[in-house]
């Protein structure tokens, strides 16, 4: 999987260069992607090479990404780019550090995805947490500008495009796209139906690409250096770089550009140091707070977007988070349930009602007030939450307390019948 | 191949059906007769998918499929007997019990709450909650007649979802999010416009009530019964429901209907879907002036019999007494006066028999001096002569409407809604008038004229709508009061209506009029007759000594006539006035014989809605003994004075239906046909 | 009290010319708004926003409620933002946030006495969750925020540091051997 031979691009040079300040950005061949494709390649050529390296979307479903550039239909209407930068998945924070750290790497991508795609205009729906991300991108955004790289006939060419950058205001389902949409529209960031998909009815009613910050980061380097060399890196359906985010029990906490396709256990180990001194990991969420946990004897799993998936879990935004021994799960359970019962926009019964109840019941449990029946609504309820409403927040909301259910059911049992968390003496 | 698109064919738990395409599952079952349980689905709404209870697998689908969001397709297999189906429709329930109190027992809708019935049908056995619900506020006062009681709230949306889409006022909204949702106004206003009432019906659970009927019957005490508001001259058709002889509330057909009915659905949004909607709007919403304003029918402020003497201090009399002094008022000015002395005012909300009968007593007495528009209005009858008597649901398909004088609103609330519903369809407002109407939607042309001015804007206007891409509508409130110049209005108004046409668009028009039964009075003929003198001129001539006696009828010119001192002047000189009215008006102050008469949800008969439809009036509750019906009143007095004068009295020529329901003769005189189909169908 | 913006103003000429569709610039205005008052909307905000975009106010209500970020009622000067979700709680927020209820003497969403701060606790991942545990003050990051060092920082604010000067930016980890000065994931 050429794994010795990998160097970060993406991250490349973050923490050594000013990478925020454009000529340093453009002395390392930045906005260089931008100008071979205005000048030499076709929009379909763009999309052509996207679709051929196997990009996948790093936002958390993994689609194709030049699948989804071709799913907008060729009638003319004005289409739109969406950059998703609502990262807001718990345990996730590499968009972030792009966005403050190589901000005019995440502007050249989406000027080469709005390129691709004929985007009349693109959008920058920005977490409204990321203050600091915002000045920093809008600086650059301002730097590109100046230097003829956004706005009208970008380079001497014919393409042009203005980038707006729309802050969010505190709501995690805004990174779902279709509520992004709508707070993108001036609404509650509700999710919509679908049908219709962006593609077709996206922003404005039109059709719209909604890509993730990794995503398009990942577009200059496809264009510059070819779609074969992103398809080398990794495995062969999930290929490329990829920034995981690794935090909670671990030596070295932080973000991890690597290709895709690493051993968990790799990542853990060799890259974040393994676990505290003294501490056994304990369980494992590979790909964000949405994400059902694996324990220490899954940590083999390749980080693909299929592997995972095959082993009950899934990738995700790639946030690792690690809990260790001293942990537990039932904390973690409500700590996670209680923030998506938060996050649930309201519109569905089961997401609004199901999770404020699952997270009030978890947290009579930690507080001793626990009842052998709560174990039987905690196990039967998920699945009359999770598949059953209009986006996916209502199965993310579940995901970690089914798994932890599945795989540390004494330890609830333990709450119900001690009244309290009996971990410590286990590993005492 | 512009043929219309074949049906499609689908199969509901193994019974197959044909549907139009684009039809939702939750609709073809319906036609399929399968129930499909839904609390967020209402056939008049945009879906909107959020309740979740319509759970049902669709053949070949992965996962459940909301039946209320999923259109059809040809050769769908669909079931909602599927175990994961029915679990999943459980669950629903059950969530939605979790926070939503157990105060059923004190719960207006308890009985024909919707949730209390799903729960029932397809709802746990037990609750399995064990911590508390929360707690919020229960009786928050939304607007002058809405009640919110936000535990009870299950946030289907479809007040929020009506209030934008129907009524487009957008005051209603949800704030917070999460299960801190709460549905609100803005924060210190009031939810305040002429359709409130209507989020009341919509509401499956008992979150929204009505002030008017809070904690004022149960439904199984409750007698419906389906009739037709009479307060405008759209007469939208509603159930009045009654309790003990009361009044107690009114809604619309459809809005709580089969749950008192056990018509196939169980659930209010099932009643009617939109093309089923009966009445002459095809919306099937209220407005709350005729949802409301009840309050009179059982006032003690009402008159409970006939009054004698001038002023405020009247004696009571017995109805022969005051038969007898009305023969001897009327009779005797005819004697010493000739019939030319009598006057006759207003008539403009009889039932059509009842105006028969007043057109009869006014040719018994000879006067040609007769008419209902005593508030001064332009004549009615413009759109009907012309033949382009318009449909109000021409305004569903209309381009483009032309609004003249003061907004439909006012006069015909229900109308508005249809002209916002055209607005939302992209169609444009043209209007003109005294004050701008009251629409947020785009797509609205406004110019504060009247009299010369306003005709003018009409000549110009014509040549813009005779490039409009569709039918056009006009809509006139049919007043000239505010200028006194309806003619010149209304001759505008037939040009613009010939330019249009010539350029081969439709045009209807509209005049709901100051008196909701306007078409009826003028096909009886209570407009002046050769020779005879309009309600200016009555009142001129009364002033002037020239009329002798005046009789009223359910009018009070004191308080619309727009020149209040030629009234006053008029009653101060006249002979002998006799006022037929139910409530102690200004003008029954000033009258020397006062006949109680009866209000109309009390009485039966025909109306004639504006667009020239006829359809029969239901009694609603039993007359109280307080006052006699105006038909008999009449019919009482043509036959004394027939007799007095030595008159023949003529048989009943005129043809009004001899019984509600039967076809009223009323072609010829300018009233559109009547539709038979479609009136009985209504009830 | 007048609305925080005019809607002569370049700053919202610009916002409203953003968008294709006007609406969309509601978020922008209201952050504006909230900027200029000092961490809140104030009614006349609200009407203000509904005025210049044609929404009722209702509609306005609906839409900022939805967002945590919008305040409606006022705030201290310095908003301290918790990240109380999984990863930050692993690393002590709880004991954070019971340290600065204690030196602060309020409860989360309250405002100190002398309007100074108001600490607030976020079940909103803040996306540091490498810098455990986060806090944010007026949206600048504080990383790794031990106890004594949240009382530096009370401190440093109180004497008149600015939230940007304090303010951290995300990073990458050190190399293999080197350890973050403050010791890292609460080793
Ligand atoms: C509840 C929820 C939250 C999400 N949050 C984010 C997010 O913060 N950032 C993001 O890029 N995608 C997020 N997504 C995924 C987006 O819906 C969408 O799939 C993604 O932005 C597409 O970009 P990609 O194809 O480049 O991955 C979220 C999805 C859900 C259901
Ligand atoms: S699942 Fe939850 S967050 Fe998603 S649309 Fe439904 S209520 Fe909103
Ligand atoms: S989701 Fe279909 S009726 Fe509510």
């Amino acid at each position: 999987m050429g794994q010795a031979a990998f160097e970060p691009v993406l991250t490349a040079g973050i923490g050594r260069l000013e990478l925020e300040n454009i000529e340093v950005y453009e002395s390392r061949g930045g906005y260089q992607a931008l100008r071979k494709a205005l000048r030499s390649m076709t929009p379909a050529e763009v999309q052509k090479e996207v679709t051929d390296s196997g990009l996948r979307g790093r936002g958390g479903a993994g689609f194709p990404t030049g699948r989804k550039w071709g799913f907008l239909p060729n009638d003319g209407r004005p289409r739109y780019l969406v950059c998703n930068a609502d990262e807001s998945e718990p345990g996730t924070f590499k968009d972030r550090l792009l966005i403050e750290r190589n901000p005019h790497l995440v502007v050249e991508g989406v000027l080469l995805a709005a390129y691709a795609i004929g985007a009349a205009r693109a959008f920058i729906y920005l977490r409204g947490e990321f203050r600091q991300g915002y000045e920093i991108l809008s600086r650059a955004l301002e730097q590109a500008r100046r230097r003829g790289y956004v706005g009208e006939r970008i380079l001497g060419s014919d393409f042009s495009v203005e980038v707006v950058i729309h802050r969010g205001a505190g709501a995690y389902i805004c990174g779902e796209e279709t509520g992004l949409l709508n707070s993108l529209e001036g609404r509650r960031g509700e999710p919509r139906l679908k049908p219709p998909f962006p593609a077709s009815v996206g922003l404005y009613g039109m059709p719209t690409v909604v890509n993730n910050v990794e995503t398009l980061a990942c577009v200059p380097f496809i264009v510059a250096r070819g779609a074969r060399w992103f398809a080398s890196i990794g495995p062969e359906k999930s290929p490329g770089p990829k920034i995981f985010s690794v935090s909670g029990r671990v030596r070295r906490p932080g973000n991890y550009e690597l290709p895709l396709g690493i051993p968990l256990r790799e990542l853990l180990w060799e890259h974040a140091g393994g676990p505290l001194p003294g501490r056994r990991f304990k369980a494992v969420q590979p790909g964000g707070g949405s994400s059902p946990l694996l324990v220490p004897e899954q940590l083999d799993v390749p980080m693909d977007f299929d592997s995972v998936a095959r082993v009950g879990s899934m990738l995700g935004s790639g946030g690792v988070i690690v809990l260790d021994d001293r942990d537990c799960v039932v904390e973690a359970a409500r700590i996670l349930t209680e923030f998506y019962a938060h996050e649930s926009c309201g519109q569905c019964t089961p997401c609004r009602e199901g999770l404020h109840w699952l997270a009030r019941i978890l947290a009579r449990l930690e507080s001793g007030g626990g009842r052998p029946e709560d174990l039987e609504v905690l196990r039967s309820t998920p699945p009359f939450i999770a598949g059953r409403t209009i986006c996916p927040l209502a199965d993310a909301g579940v995901g970690f307390l089914r798994s932890s259910l599945q795989h540390f059911p004494e330890e609830y049992q333990a709450h119900v019948q001690h009244g309290r968390c009996t971990r410590e003496a286990k590993t005492a | 191949m512009s043929q219309p698109a074949a049906g499609v064919r689908v199969t509901i738990n193994g019974r197959s059906v044909e549907v139009a395409p684009g039809t939702l599952v939750v609709e073809a079952a319906r036609r399929a007769g399968v129930h499909i349980p839904v609390f967020c689905y209402h056939p008049r709404l945009k879906p909107a998918g959020v309740c979740r209870m319509c759970l049902v697998r669709v053949q070949g689908q992965p996962r459940l499929v909301t039946a209320c969001t999923t259109p059809v397709a040809d050769g769908m297999v669909v079931d909602t007997r599927d175990p994961e189906a029915l679990a999943a429709q459980r669950s629903v329930v059950e969530f939605l019990l979790l926070n939503h109190p157990l105060d059923c027992p004190v719960c207006d809708k308890g009985g024909e709450c919707d949730l209390q019935d799903l729960t029932f049908k397809y709802g746990p056995a037990i609750s399995r909650l064990a911590d508390p619900k929360l707690r919020r506020p229960k009786a928050v006062e939304l607007g002058p007649f809405i009640v919110l009681d936000q535990e009870r709230c299950i946030l289907c949306r479809r007040c929020v979802r009506f209030d934008d889409e129907v009524a487009q006022e957008r005051q209603l909204v949800i704030e917070e999010r999460a299960v801190g949702s709460v549905v609100t106004t803005a924060a210190g206003r009031p939810y305040q416009h002429p359709f409130t009432g209507n989020v009341v019906e919509l509401c499956p659970v008992g979150a929204l009530t009505a002030r008017t009927y809070r904690f004022r019957a149960r439904p199984w005490d409750l007698s419906p019964v389906a009739s037709a508001c009479t307060v405008c001259s759209v007469h939208c058709p509603a159930r009045f429901d009654v309790r003990l002889g009361q009044l107690v509330r009114v809604v619309s057909p459809g809005g709580y209907m089969d749950h008192l009915f056990g018509a196939p659905g169980l659930m209010s949004a099932y009643h009617t879907p939109a093309d089923d909607v009966p009445g002459a709007q095809g919306m099937g919403w209220l407005c709350d002036r005729g949802r409301f304003n009840h309050g009179y029918l059982h006032s003690p402020q009402r008159l409970a019999g006939p009054l004698a003497g001038r002023g405020p201090l009247k004696r009571a009399l017995d109805w022969e007494q005051a038969l007898q002094r009305a023969e001897d008022l009327l009779a005797r000015a005819v004697e010493e006066h000739g019939p030319q002395a009598v006057g006759i005012l207003g008539g403009g909300r009889l039932f059509w028999e009842e105006a028969v009968a007043l057109a009869r007593l006014a040719r018994v007495l000879g006067t040609p001096h007769v008419d209902y528009r005593t508030a001064g209005q332009a004549v009615a009858s413009l759109a009907t002569p012309s033949g382009r008597s318009g449909r109000v649901e021409d305004l569903e398909r209309a381009s483009a409407v032309v609004v003249v004088g003061s907004p439909p609103v006012e006069r015909a609330p229900v109308l508005d809604l249809a002209v916002r519903a055209a607005l939302a369809r992209g169609a444009r407002v043209y209007a003109a008038g005294p004050c701008r109407p009251p629409y947020r939607a785009s797509g609205v042309e406004f110019r504060p004229a009247w009299g010369q001015e306003l005709a003018q804007w009409l000549r110009e206007l014509a040549g813009v709508l005779a490039e409009a891409p569709g039918p056009v509508v006009v809509v006139w409130d049919g007043d000239g009061a505010w200028d006194g110049r309806a003619g010149l209005v209304g001759e505008a108004l037939l040009e613009l209506a010939e330019t249009v046409e010539r350029a081969g668009r439709q045009v209807g028009l509209l005049v709901p009029g100051a008196h909701p039964q306007a078409r009826a009075a003028e096909a009886a003929g209570l407009v002046p007759g050769e020779g005879g003198l309009d309600t200016a001129g009555m009142l001129q001539a009364l002033a002037a000594g020239e009329l002798k006696a005046l009789y009223v009828v359910g009018a009070n010119p004191l308080a619309t006539f727009p020149d209040r001192a030629l009234v006053e002047q008029a009653l101060a000189a006249a002979e002998a006035v006799i006022v037929q009215d139910l409530l102690p008006t200004e003008t029954v102050q000033q009258a020397d014989l006062v006949l109680a008469c009866v209000p109309a949800p009390m009485r039966q008969g025909t109306l004639v809605d504006l667009d020239g439809r006829v359809r029969v009036h239901a009694m609603v509750v039993p007359p109280d003994g307080r006052g006699r019906p105006d038909g008999e009143i009449l019919q009482e007095l043509a036959r004394r004075l027939a007799r007095r004068l030595g008159r023949s009295l003529e048989p009943d020529q005129e043809g009004g239906p001899a019984s509600p329901g039967a076809a009223a003769p009323l072609s010829g005189d300018g009233v559109a046909a009547l539709e038979p189909a479609r009136a009985r169908r209504l009830w | 009290m007048a609305a925080a913006w005019q809607k002569e103003e370049p700053e919202v000429q610009e916002i409203l010319q953003r968008y294709p569709q006007r609406r969309s610039a509601i978020m922008p205005l209201l952050h504006l708004a909230q900027e200029r008052r000092g961490g809140y909307l104030a009614p006349e905000d609200l009407e203000a926003v509904g005025e210049v975009l044609g929404l009722t106010v209702a509609e306005v209500e609906s839409v900022a409620s939805f967002y945590a970020l919008y305040h409606r009622k006022p705030v201290g000067r310095y908003v301290l933002t918790v990240c109380a979700n999984l990863s930050c709680h692993l690393s002590g927020a709880r004991e954070l946030v019971r340290h600065l209820q204690q030196r602060l003497g309020v409860e989360p969403g309250q405002t100190t006495r002398d309007g100074l701060f108001t600490l607030e606790v976020t079940p909103e991942c803040l996306a540091a969750c490498d810098q455990a545990p986060a806090v944010q003050v007026n949206g600048y990051y504080l990383h790794r925020v031990t106890p004594r060092r949240a009382d530096e920082l009370v401190e440093a604010l109180r004497q008149g540091r600015s939230p940007q000067e304090l303010a951290q930016r995300s990073q990458l980890p050190p190399p293999v051997g080197e350890v973050h000065a403050d010791g890292a994931g609460g080793l």
